[in-house]
């Protein structure tokens, strides 16, 4: 779908233009996490210390993640359809679908920054007790 | 653009950006606090001098970034509570320029970020 703005336009195709637009970055955002998730699961599962809770945790948000993912594929293709809208009814009807749906992704990215949050710093606390005893073995040799 | 343009359309397309806008604030905003977190990890962890740098450049890039985007919800903010209550495309040129840039930004970051992850993945293999 072309998303530049012509003069011609009226407000409804700029706004379903807007829609789109704002959707192909959502799904970008959410591709780009989904990844990095991955990312955590396999390096987590590698490391030796590694708290299985928060492990299940970054799982089920991966999980949960390509769900939402596959949710916004599907929107994409119903969003073209909104030009057959007649009346005022209609066009509201999507807007509204679409708040909904902005909220659960404004919730999702904000339960997985939290999430993201605490991987680091169990690194970080990780990272403390490894620390000395790393530091008195090359003192060792 | 239609002369006789909805007033509800044109007041939530002027919403509809300010959302987007404070989407990407916050995007940033979390941004910056994995930098930190991510600075943290690479002075006890990584030990490379130039991923620091790196790293800090693009911290200084994100608040530029950010001031402009602030800046940006201002004007819109402005415009639509008194401004000409018109829609413009310019105003939809603009926010396609500025999601163009936060892409890239992202795409840049995360380049950065997986410079990181990769190294560190090395380091726990080890």
């Amino acid at each position: 779908m072309n998303t530049s703005a012509y003069n011609h336009d009226n407000e409804f195709d700029l706004f379903q233009k807007n829609t789109h637009a704002e959707l192909q970055t959502w799904i970008k955002v959410l591709e780009a996490l989904h990844q990095e998730l991955d990312a955590f699961t396999k390096w987590m599962s590698y490391a030796n210390k590694t708290d299985s809770a928060l492990l299940q945790k970054v799982i089920d948000k991966r999980n949960e993640t390509r769900s939402q993912l596959s949710i916004y594929y599907k929107y994409v293709n119903q969003v073209q359809d909104n030009r057959e809208c007649d009346d005022m009814d209609c066009e509201i009807y999507y807007q509204r679908q679409h708040e909904q749906l902005r909220r659960l992704f404004n919730y999702h990215i904000e339960q997985c920054s939290k999430l993201k949050c605490n991987v680091f710093n169990t690194l970080n606390v990780v990272n403390i007790s490894l620390k000395p005893s790393g530091n008195i073995q090359s003192r060792l040799k | 653009m239609n002369k006789s343009q909805d007033h509800y359309f044109t007041i939530q397309l002027f919403n509809k950006d300010i959302k987007e806008l404070n989407f990407w604030m916050m995007q940033l905003e979390q941004i910056t606090l994995e930098i930190n977190q991510l600075t943290q990890i690479e002075k006890r962890l990584i030990k490379n001098s130039s991923l620091n740098y790196n790293l800090l450049a693009f911290r200084r890039k994100n608040t530029l970034f950010l001031a402009t985007l602030f800046r940006q919800e201002q004007r819109l903010q402005k415009e639509k509570n008194y401004g000409s209550q018109v829609y413009s495309p310019d105003w939809n040129h603009e926010q396609d320029m500025q999601r163009n840039q936060f892409l890239n930004h992202f795409k840049e970051f995360k380049a950065l970020q997986n410079l990181v992850y990769e190294r560190l993945t090395h380091i726990e293999v080890c």
